[in-house]
């Protein structure tokens, strides 16, 4: 046994060696760090770090991403992460602020109509694009033209939905008759080189925040085969503070500094966006091989960063939440009490702590406090784990044990609970073993019913065939909860497949779209979070917080829920060796 | 020999279609569309069924697998992905070379330690060397290479820094190209390399000694030995050609393999190649790019095969075609 091992650690040994002769007398990889990192836990090193490898990168700014599809265009980008390529590389009319508001970028102001229903929008004179064509108002057009184009595949397109003669255009040049295509969006008016204006079938506050899409140069974008435009999405141009250098499919982005760019240009020269995967981007951050990444919030990931000496993490409350839906079509989910009960009765306080050591916290109601539409502290009711209050809740309802099977049963049915839940990640799975035990002592057996996330989606929104689901949603800024809780969305393929019917909440939901002023729009969704937090369409699992591991030699990274480091990019400096 | 080459290649067709129904209908099958990932908030549900009707999705399986067929047949393409939105044939061209050299590098390493180990092993059956190189083998196929890949990570690309944890260059590298670009990308082959080929060295290394125990038992390697040859010539000359054809099998086998790539290593080491577009394609429902990734591994399966079959012709002169 014991030469066997000795033999292993020859063959180890022998692979290091191989490894060794491989390496290049010179290179760009960080450099072997002479200090442990457990000398680092100590007593963080002052900035900035001598040792920190990422000095050597110079000028450049390295991301880690999870993902990178290559669809880097401001129609097409699918993920969060091309649209942080797109996103350096164009600008769009409007931006947002730190706390989410939106303000001015392209367009220096716009104006609304008194009918709220024409938007107009002034442009900076002399922007460029890469190619040092002046960006006017045609070019804004063709953004929005093509996104009402037919053969249209991205996720935009309600962005233009509402813009009038837009559906038109989009099925009659969309079918197979040429005779009756239409060369003209009515909604779309370019008044002259520097202004355009939209105008809509309804009002609806929230319309400025589809003005975000970057604006595409015309000479360089236009096409007669809608292939050919998507071709250019490894190429793309816009008008931006970046130009795009590089794409390596699978590997990397890289944009680099627009010299000619009409604003303050950004301290950092390029902008590295590196794939990562996800298990090892916390010891990316730690090893100083990247200056910026998002690892999942956990102790763990927490630790391996800080201990590094190189990085801080930058933790926030995220705009989002977990929840469990129940199918309130179903006769045993619909009296309140039933699932104020099953709320009072599962232990989350307990199983947040253990299940995400501190980087999360308890949901109440589905709007996030990180919102200017949150609700007031104290004013939610606060289902903390009460057996007893559910014991109650439960009687009320009218569920007891009356054959004495240690089982709650009405009409002669056992209640019964079956839960659909994704096991892609780990939390569903060890909540269901917390809720089988809390919900078992109050008397409900719980099933679950464990499979992939597609499989979840199919059966939950496209079927609408479950008991309870498991999901998180990841939040607008604008707190609208209309595609999730509205009466539209409760159709196969909609986010309201709970069937959430009420109508002092859909009257809300009007009412607060019609809103202009925010205080009293704030006020209109403080009410919909009390209804919610009374009425409980979702059981509210938790609220995950965001981390962010960034490299010391970063100074000026403002990070937060409605505010990522592409927003500030012109504000970031860095360190480094010449 | 010609002749059989062509009745074998028409044989492929058949198989090829009915793999091609098959793994159609499974894909199918499974629940969930390409939107399913799509899960915007500010997505409506007409806005999901106008994409999936973009996507032709709205159309039967059978309808959408006749479309695809006939695509292949007359066009010679394997459509757009749903996920990439490029032609799938520009998706697999950016990533099967990558993959290619990697499972290269790999499978030279698992033959260069497997082979001679396994005559090692063989010659010197039942002995401490054996032992050994049996428990190694055994510890090589069963650990979990997620395991192992973050085992070498931790200890090369963490702890001493000496190799990139993952990617497969230095950002920037390919702008100085050159000579410094390729040294660069061996760097960065070197961790998912081993992990790739020690996992297969101990198949090759126990395909190898099985294969040369039954060999050296032969009447003729007595005889070789009888009419005085070194023991060397005994064993790597005549044994060893004759041990060879198994291996010839399962090396047939594996040039499907060096394009599949390793799913898991590839995420692991976030190398752009065939397994994570293959991961890809099935968690995003991405029919057209999982049609064509099986598609093409299935035809290289079919290919490796026949090249095996002629393979056996040089090495064991007793096996001819007509």
């Amino acid at each position: 046994m014991k030469k066997s091992l000795l033999l292993l650690l020859v063959f180890t040994l022998m692979a290091s060696v191989f490894l060794v002769g491989c390496q290049p007398a010179e290179t760009d990889e960080p450099a072997v760090a002479d200090e442990p990192a457990a000398d680092a836990k100590a007593e963080p090193a002052p900035e900035p770090v001598d040792d920190n490898p990422a000095l050597a990168r110079g000028n450049v700014l390295t991301v880690a991403t999870g993902s990178l599809d290559g669809r880097f265009n401001p129609i097409l980008s699918g993920n969060v992460y091309d649209t942080w390529v797109v996103n350096l590389i164009f600008d769009s009319l409007i931006s947002g602020d730190p706390a989410g508001n939106v303000i001015p970028n392209a367009a220096h102001k716009w104006e609304v109509s008194e009918d709220k229903l024409t938007y107009t929008f002034f442009l900076k004179e002399g922007m460029k694009f890469h190619d040092g064509v002046e960006v006017t108002a045609e070019d804004v057009a063709f953004t929005y033209y093509t996104i009402a184009h037919p053969d249209y595949t991205g996720s935009r397109g309600s962005v233009v939905n509402d813009i009038v003669g837009a559906q038109e255009y989009r099925k009659l040049n969309g079918d197979d008759d040429d005779d009756n295509d239409i060369e003209k969006i009515e909604g779309i008016n370019v008044i002259d080189d520097y202004t355009i204006s939209f105008t809509i079938i309804e009002p609806n506050v929230k319309k400025i925040r589809d003005f975000w899409p970057g604006i595409m140069p015309k000479h360089y974008y236009d096409f007669t085969d809608y292939d050919d435009f998507i071709m250019l999405m490894q190429n793309p141009m816009g008008s931006g503070m970046f130009t795009f250098h590089r794409y390596l499919v699978g590997q990397y982005a890289e944009v680099r500094r627009f010299e000619d760019y009409h604003g303050d240009k950004p301290e950092v020269e390029g902008v590295i966006i590196r794939l990562m995967p996800s298990e090892t981007q916390a010891a990316a951050v730690a090893a100083g091989v990247v200056d910026l990444a998002n690892p999942s919030a956990n102790l763990e990931n927490y630790e391996i960063m800080m201990e590094s000496g190189f990085a801080n993490v930058q933790e926030f409350l995220g705009n989002s939440y977990r929840y469990i839906g129940f199918n309130l079509r179903l006769d045993k989910f619909q009296d309140r009490r039933t699932r104020q009960a099953l709320f009072y009765g599962l232990n989350l306080v307990d199983f947040i702590e253990a299940e995400w050591e501190g980087f999360a916290s308890p949901a109440f109601s589905p709007i996030s406090p990180v919102s200017w539409a949150a609700p007031e502290e104290g004013v939610l009711t606060e289902y903390h784990f009460n057996p007893e209050k559910a014991k109650e809740l439960l009687a009320e309802a009218g569920w007891k044990d009356t054959d004495d099977d240690g089982y709650l049963d009405m009409n002669g049915e056992r209640f019964t609970i079956t839960w659909t839940a994704y096991d892609d990640v780990s939390w569903p799975v060890n909540l269901i073993a917390v809720a089988k035990e809390n919900w078992g002592d109050l008397g409900i057996e719980l099933i679950a019913n464990l499979m992939e996330f597609n499989a979840v989606v199919e059966l939950v929104y496209d079927n609408q065939d479950f008991e309870i689901y498991n999901m998180g949603w990841s939040l607008a800024i604008d707190p609208d909860p209309t595609s999730i809780f509205g009466p539209a969305a409760d159709v196969p393929g909609g986010f309201n497949s709970i069937g959430f019917h009420h109508e002092r909440a859909h009257e809300i939901f009007k009412l607060a779209l019609l809103e202009y002023d925010q205080d009293k729009r704030a006020e209109l969704y403080r009410e919909w979070a009390e209804i919610a937090n009374y009425e409980l369409p979702y059981l509210f699992v938790s609220i995950g917080n965001r981390t962010w591991g960034v490299n010391r030699r970063v100074h000026g990274m403002e990070l937060g829920p409605y505010y990522t480091w592409v927003s500030n990019i012109d504000n970031i400096k860095l360190d480094y060796t010449e | 020999m010609k002749n059989y080459l062509i009745r074998r290649l028409i044989q492929t067709l058949p198989v090829l279609l009915g793999i091609t129904i098959i793994v159609f209908t499974l894909a199918n099958a499974a629940p969930g569309n390409p939107t399913s990932n799509m899960m915007d908030p500010t997505m409506t549900a007409a806005e999901r069924a106008r994409i999936l009707e973009r996507f032709g999705m709205n159309q039967s399986v059978t309808v959408r697998y006749v479309n695809w067929l006939r695509e292949i047949v007359f066009h010679r393409n394997l459509g757009h992905s749903t996920t990439f939105i490029v032609p799938v044939a520009q998706v697999i061209g950016a990533h099967m070379w990558n993959t290619f050299y990697l499972s290269a590098v790999a499978l030279a390493i698992s033959l260069l330690i497997g082979i001679p180990a396994g005559v090692i092993s063989a010659t010197k059956q039942y002995s401490i060397r054996d032992g050994g190189l049996t428990i190694f083998s055994l510890i090589g196929i069963s650990m979990p290479s997620f395991f192992f890949a973050l085992l070498l990570i931790k200890w090369f690309a963490i702890d001493r820094q000496i190799l990139p944890m993952a990617g497969m260059s230095q950002p920037g590298m390919i702008d100085i190209g050159g000579w410094e670009y390729i040294k660069n990308v061996m760097l960065h082959t070197v961790l998912p390399a081993i992990v790739l080929g020690l996992g297969s060295t101990a198949g090759f290394m126990r395909y190898t000694r099985s294969s040369m125990l039954e060999v050296i038992r032969q009447d003729y390697i007595r005889t070789a030995r009888a009419k005085g040859l070194g023991e060397r010539i005994v064993i790597y000359k005549h044994a060893l050609r004759n041990a060879m054809i198994p291996i010839i099998t399962l090396l047939g086998f594996w040039i499907p393999g060096l394009f599949s790539g390793a799913f898991i290593v590839e995420s692991i080491f976030a190398w752009p190649g065939m397994g994570t577009i293959g991961l890809r394609a099935i968690s995003d429902r991405d029919y057209s790019l999982l049609m064509g990734v099986s598609f093409f591994l299935s035809f290289l399966t079919l290919l490796g095969n026949l090249t095996a079959d002629i393979l056996y012709g040089f090495a064991d002169p007793r096996i001819k075609y007509d």
